[in-house]
């Protein structure tokens, strides 16, 4: 069973928002990590991926600068985003959201479906 | 990888190149490229690597929609969103076609008829596995709206479900529909459309849609084996024509030497009967090479260079034959180049006729050669016709290249001399049917424009599509390509830059697109712009003139050593123009102008008619040996605006 990215689609800004908390990252390095953090469970799509960066740097929660990765040393460059404090807010006001959703979800999720 | 990048080529093939969807692209491209190493890094094969990043791209259209929602990014060009009805009636319109496309039954597997378009069918292959019992299984059950769409449930592998489901989605559920990231491409669908007119397979296709860009059929597999067959035979006639007109000065030399009481005076007279019909069949395969050519010439007009696929096929029939054909030159330039050892060795006899048979043996040594070494080249440069000319250069393996280089490089030592009359003879039969070709390409967009050409003309104008004509020899076209919404031409890297023939270049984009940066670079020939838009250009032209009218341009840069620069009706925030031994003439608005000449004369004149545009004049203007004229004023030596 994996998530269904209609269900997730919502919350998908949270998703990158909560990797760009802890360090600046470019397109592939960010979907990786969502991918390890979810062990697997999630893939972003690539188009999703960067629908998301141009949504976001247009409302100013993350923004974007040009560097070449650490590790690599091969002179390529990559666009790295960075979030702003706007984002910063923006994702404590999406966590919260969440929270209230899972409250009011809760409500009508069994805990064992097979049951039924 | 490079399956990777034609995938995003056509995924975007339809969306005009603003900067906008061009950074989108390129983004994707990277994202893609970074995870497709990983993933061979990780121990995948190219197949599992490419497969896995195809299905987890996601979905242009829908990123495009969420790009042009919010901003205004160009999609007035992209193809109406198409109504699910429409769909499966272009789907079976296309499916006949799509049939005879698959040559080899490995392939054949792929023709079941979701695969609409030929080119998707190719990243079938590696998408299907992947979604055995993928998590997308979910979308497998499709909401089919209208039954008569149930027939196509049967192709529906789980991630072609999509579409059809998509509209409940987008109405019920989703109230945010920027927000909507449907699961699956529906691109499989919609790409049919951009695709409709694509070469043979579009013809019969009737949906009402005429798709904004326009593909030139692109050249079967058939049509290249049998263009292989004919230039084979070309080759050994050209080859056969060649033997027989250097070695028939044999029946002379020959003839001469028989004795008298062997019927010397008879043969005498037969032997020059047998020049003339030796000549004469010469000349006759000379020309029925030439309509070889012609055969050629005729499949292959207004079409594409094969597809990769398409290609990969040819380059595997070339290396089956390509040591067989480098050894024909080898021993060719070995024939060449031992030819006098006949002599050397009769010479030792003193009689005549052993002299004779010497010189005899040289040249029919010298026609064989010459006639090995013809048939060789004949038969690899049709094959790099086929391959060569690509959209991306880079089909063009290097394979081809150190094989042969090789065995010149072991023989060209010894063979100095020999090769020298080799090529010469080369030449003439190049020159003889140095006919040029023309194609016309109707192409993807491209916002860039990269030209370096040794001879010819370059045009650059606008009209109602993206569109390259293209003249030049036959046998070494240039070369063109589009990557990344850059358009280069150049000529044909394994050709001397001697044996570069003239090429002319009209490139034509539709009124209202702007051209970022356009950078030509002509040795020999004259550059002309006509009504284009351009941010930032460099025309230059070493022995020719560069014109530029009715232009648009942040920064143009326009320089002749050789000829004139005229820039008229034009607009540039910033120009400079300079020619050393021609003159220099500006006619329009500009902000910031620098104009410098050695021997010829400047003259500019501003106007102010030309809407939309304050001239703000800033002018540099110089001259070594002319006469520089503002405004109809004479300025002596040079001229600096502001005072």
């Amino acid at each position: 069973m994996a998530i269904s990215s209609d269900v997730i689609r919502g919350y998908n800004d949270t998703i990158i928002l909560y990797v760009l908390l802890n360090s600046d990252s470019y397109g592939y390095e960010i979907s990786k990590e969502i991918r390890r953090l979810t062990d697997d469970k999630y893939v972003i799509k690539e188009t999703t991926l960067y629908s998301a960066f141009t949504r976001m740097e247009r409302n100013g929660y993350i923004e974007s600068f040009e560097a070449e990765p650490e590790a690599e040393g091969t002179g390529k460059r990559r666009t790295y985003y960075r979030i702003t404090d706007a984002g910063r807010a923006y994702y404590r006001e999406k966590c919260e959201e969440w929270l209230l959703t899972k409250d009011v979800m809760a409500h009508f999720i069994l805990d064992d479906p097979m049951k039924q | 990888m490079e399956t990777i990048r034609d995938y995003l080529n056509n995924m975007f093939s339809k969306y005009p190149s603003t900067p906008e969807i061009l950074r989108a692209k390129a983004e994707l491209g990277q994202m893609m490229e970074d995870k497709f190493n990983e993933l061979i890094a990780e121990g995948k094969n190219q197949n599992e690597a490419i497969g896995t990043v195809i299905s987890e791209f996601g979905d242009v259209d829908e990123l495009i929609a969420d790009l042009g929602g919010a901003s205004g990014a160009g999609t007035a060009d992209a193809p109406p969103a198409s109504t699910v009805e429409g769909k499966p009636l272009a789907v079976t319109g296309q499916m006949q076609y799509a049939q005879p496309q698959y040559a080899d039954p490995q392939q054949a597997q792929y023709s079941q008829p979701q695969y609409a378009d030929p080119q998707q069918a190719q990243y079938a292959q590696y998408v299907q596995p992947q979604y055995a019992d993928s998590q997308q299984a979910q979308y497998s059950q499709p909401q089919y709206a209208d039954p008569q769409q149930a027939q196509y449930a049967q192709y529906a592998q789980p991630q072609y479900g999509q579409p059809y489901s998509q509209p409940q989605y987008a109405q019920q559920q989703y109230a945010q529909p920027q927000y909507q990231e449907p699961a699956y491409g529906d691109d499989m669908f919609e790409d049919e459309y951009s695709y409709g007119a694509f070469g043979q397979y579009g013809m019969g296709y009737d949906g009402g849609y005429q798709a904004p860009v326009q593909y030139a059929p692109s050249l079967t597999y058939e049509e290249a084996a049998t263009i292989a067959k004919l230039g084979k035979r070309r080759g050994l006639l050209k080859a056969i024509g060649l033997f027989l007109c250097i070695t028939c000065v044999v029946w002379p030399v020959l003839g001469d030497s028989i004795p008298w009481f062997l019927g010397g005076p008879l043969f005498e007279a037969l032997s020059v009967l047998g020049m003339f019909a030796s000549i004469a069949i010469g000349v006759l395969s000379f020309i029925s090479a030439g309509n070889k050519t012609k055969q050629i010439e005729a499949i292959r007009r207004g079409k594409h260079t094969p597809d990769p696929q398409t290609q990969s096929m040819i380059q595997s029939d070339w290396q089956r034959i390509s040591t067989a054909v480098s050894s024909q030159k080898a021993v060719g330039i070995l024939a060449c180049s031992t030819c006098i050892f006949p002599t050397i060795l009769t010479s030792r006899f003193s009689s005549e006729f052993m002299g004779n048979l010497g010189a005899a043996l040289m040249f029919g040594m010298v026609g064989l050669g010459v006639g090995l070494i013809v048939h060789s080249n004949s038969q690899k440069s049709t094959y790099r016709s086929l391959m060569l000319p690509m959209e991306r250069g880079a089909y063009y393996t290097p394979d081809m290249k150190s094989k042969d280089g090789f065995i010149n490089s072991a023989t060209s030592g010894l063979a100095a001399g020999a090769s020298v009359m080799a090529s010469a003879a080369g030449d003439i039969i190049r020159t003889a049917k140095a006919k040029s070709g023309k194609n016309t390409f109707l192409t993807e967009p491209f916002s860039q424009i990269d030209i370096k050409l040794s001879r010819g003309n370059v045009d650059i104008k606008t009209g109602d599509t993206f569109r390259l004509d293209l003249s030049g020899p036959v046998d070494a076209p240039p070369v063109w390509g589009i990557e990344n919404g850059r358009l280069t031409i150049t000529n044909p890297q394994n050709v001397g830059f001697i044996k570069h023939k003239k090429v002319d270049v009209t490139i034509t984009v539709p009124a209202g697109v702007t051209l970022t940066n356009v950078d030509t670079h002509l040795s020999l020939g004259n550059i002309y712009l006509k009504d284009a838009v351009i941010e930032q250009t460099k025309a230059t032209s070493d022995m020719g003139n560069v014109t530029a009218e009715g232009v648009s341009a942040g920064i143009l840069r326009a320089n002749s050593s050789m000829g004139n620069v005229v820039i008229k009706r034009t607009g540039a925030t910033q120009g400079y123009l300079s020619s050393s031994m021609g003159n220099v003439k500006f006619d329009g608005v500009f902000q910031h102008l620098e104009a410098n000449t050695s021997m010829g004369n400047i003259d500019v004149s501003t106007q102010t008619e030309l809407s939309g545009l304050v001239p703000e004049n800033e002018a540099i203007l110089a001259t070594s040996m002319g006469v520089v004229t503002f405004n109809g004023k004479k300025c002596g030596k040079g001229l600096h605006l502001p005072e």
